[in-house]
């Protein structure tokens, strides 16, 4: 092994600057986060209430439940597999991450898809309904919950910082989408891909551009 | 440029099998590799690092700090801006300390936030440094005469360093920096892969690819000198 000689000077420069500038241990920065992401997700449940919450309207309850509870599942497994990362600082290989990050929206729109043609006028075409509003409330909902959670991993991926931004992004966008499902009960396919994929790949974009900034060294 | 493993590459199957065995770390039963001694002092003191024991990261820095200096040494090819690189790289630990996973390996981590440090200060001067320290020399005479070796051991070691480093500068830098990785900097194939985000078996394939494009410049090179 190739140990090259290294200065004390170094070494004393390294300390007296550690010294000089305080970092939080693990307690204090567990506190910060829990607060910051916390904070953030009550933040955004507060505002999904403040646009009505959950709304059944006139459809099944049983098709209201079935999307949600798949879409769920998506998001539970995206969240799992992006943000967790076990006992490692490096997390997912970057292929497990662009898997989440493309695979996770198409799984999405499927199953929205598969469980709504199951019922009568599931599908039913609704021209007025271009999903703007859906595409606004997610981006509302998700960003901020975004933004801590990206902030609270800063300075910690030297090895795809992007690709982890870009997959936690699309995760975050599925955790809304669970809560933009129960409210919205349109299922026509323009409307479902404006409203409801275009946000995942929003805020995917946004986990990407922000990822490299924050989330790298 | 220092290089003392160069009896991997001599024909002592013992000091090799010796080496291959340190390096490749048999998986436990339940696929975890035992981390050699070192690198699990090094977790143990970024664990209480990140715990608040603040006189923990002199230890760590001893025990990081000339791996790193080896690694980022070659990769720059300058002195100064490898230790630059150091002193960024373990001040960026310092700063996640709080971020740091319990039970998490530091060694890969640690090489990631270099490896990253380098990439992005090649971008930022859109020129790679390929000039030589003169101190590097220096460094390499020193380590061979405490040694205490033949006159033409030494010559003869300084000639295949020279030979090894300019067969590896000419191999793609995907093929170099995995085996740099873990034949030179003691990383496993797994970490090896963690650090440079790709798949153990592409890291196995590109640490294999090199060695049978150096033994076969070697081989060449050693019957052209001693015919």
């Amino acid at each position: 092994m190739n140990q090259a000689v290294l200065s004390e000077e170094l070494k004393r420069r390294v300390l007296h600057a550690v010294e000089a500038a305080p970092a939080p241990t693990r307690s204090a920065e567990s506190k910060r986060t829990a607060w910051l992401v916390g904070g953030a997700l009550v933040l955004s449940f507060v505002a999904y209430l403040a646009y009505g919450g959950v709304r059944i309207t006139n459809r099944p309850t049983s098709l209201m439940v079935g999307t949600v509870a798949g879409t769920a599942i998506i998001a539970a497994l995206a969240i799992w597999m992006t943000v967790g990362r076990g006992r490692a600082m490096l997390g997912r290989s970057s292929s497990v991450l662009m898997a989440v990050a493309i695979g996770s929206p198409v799984a999405l729109f499927a199953w929205k898809i598969i469980w709504s043609a199951g019922y009568e006028r599931g599908l039913d075409r609704w021209p007025t309904r271009f999903g703007l509003r859906c595409l606004g409330v997610s981006l509302t909902l998700g960003a901020l919950p975004l933004a801590a959670m990206l902030f609270s991993r800063r300075g910690t991926d030297g090895v795809h910082p992007g690709r982890a931004g870009l997959s936690i992004g699309v995760a975050f966008g599925l955790g809304v989408a669970t809560l933009v499902d129960a409210w919205c009960p349109v299922a026509y396919v323009p409307h479902f891909l404006v409203g409801h994929v275009l946000p995942l790949a929003m805020l995917g974009a946004a986990g990407l551009w922000f990822g490299k900034k924050i989330l790298a060294p | 440029m220092e290089w003392t493993s160069i009896g991997t590459f001599r024909d002592d199957a013992a000091e090799r099998a010796a080496r291959e065995a340190r390096e490749d770390r048999a998986p436990d039963a339940e696929g975890r590799v035992e981390p050699r001694s070192s690198d699990a002092a090094a977790d143990r003191a970024m664990d209480r690092y990140a715990s608040g024991e603040d006189a923990a990261f002199s230890e760590l820095y001893d025990l990081l700090a000339p791996r790193l200096f080896a690694f980022l040494l070659r990769t720059t090819h300058s002195r100064s801006e490898a230790e630059d690189l150091v002193q960024q790289t373990m001040l960026k630990m310092h700063a996640a300390r709080g971020r740091f996973i319990r039970g998490a390996g530091v060694v890969p981590w640690a090489f990631s936030i270099a490896r990253r440090l380098v990439i992005d200060r090649a971008r930022r001067s859109k020129v790679r440094g390929v000039m030589s320290h003169p101190g590097d020399a220096g460094d390499a005479i020193a380590h061979l005469a405490s040694l205490d070796l033949a006159v033409d051991e030494i010559v003869h070691a300084k000639w295949l360093g020279k030979l090894i480093q300019r067969e590896l500068e000419r191999l793609p830098t995907k093929n170099r920096l995995a085996f740099e990785l873990v034949k030179r900097d003691g990383l496993t194939h797994a970490e090896a892969a963690k650090v440079l985000g790709i798949t153990v078996m592409a890291v196995k394939l590109r640490t294999h690819r090199t060695c049978v494009a150096l033994r076969a410049a070697l081989h060449q090179s050693l019957d052209a000198r001693d015919p």
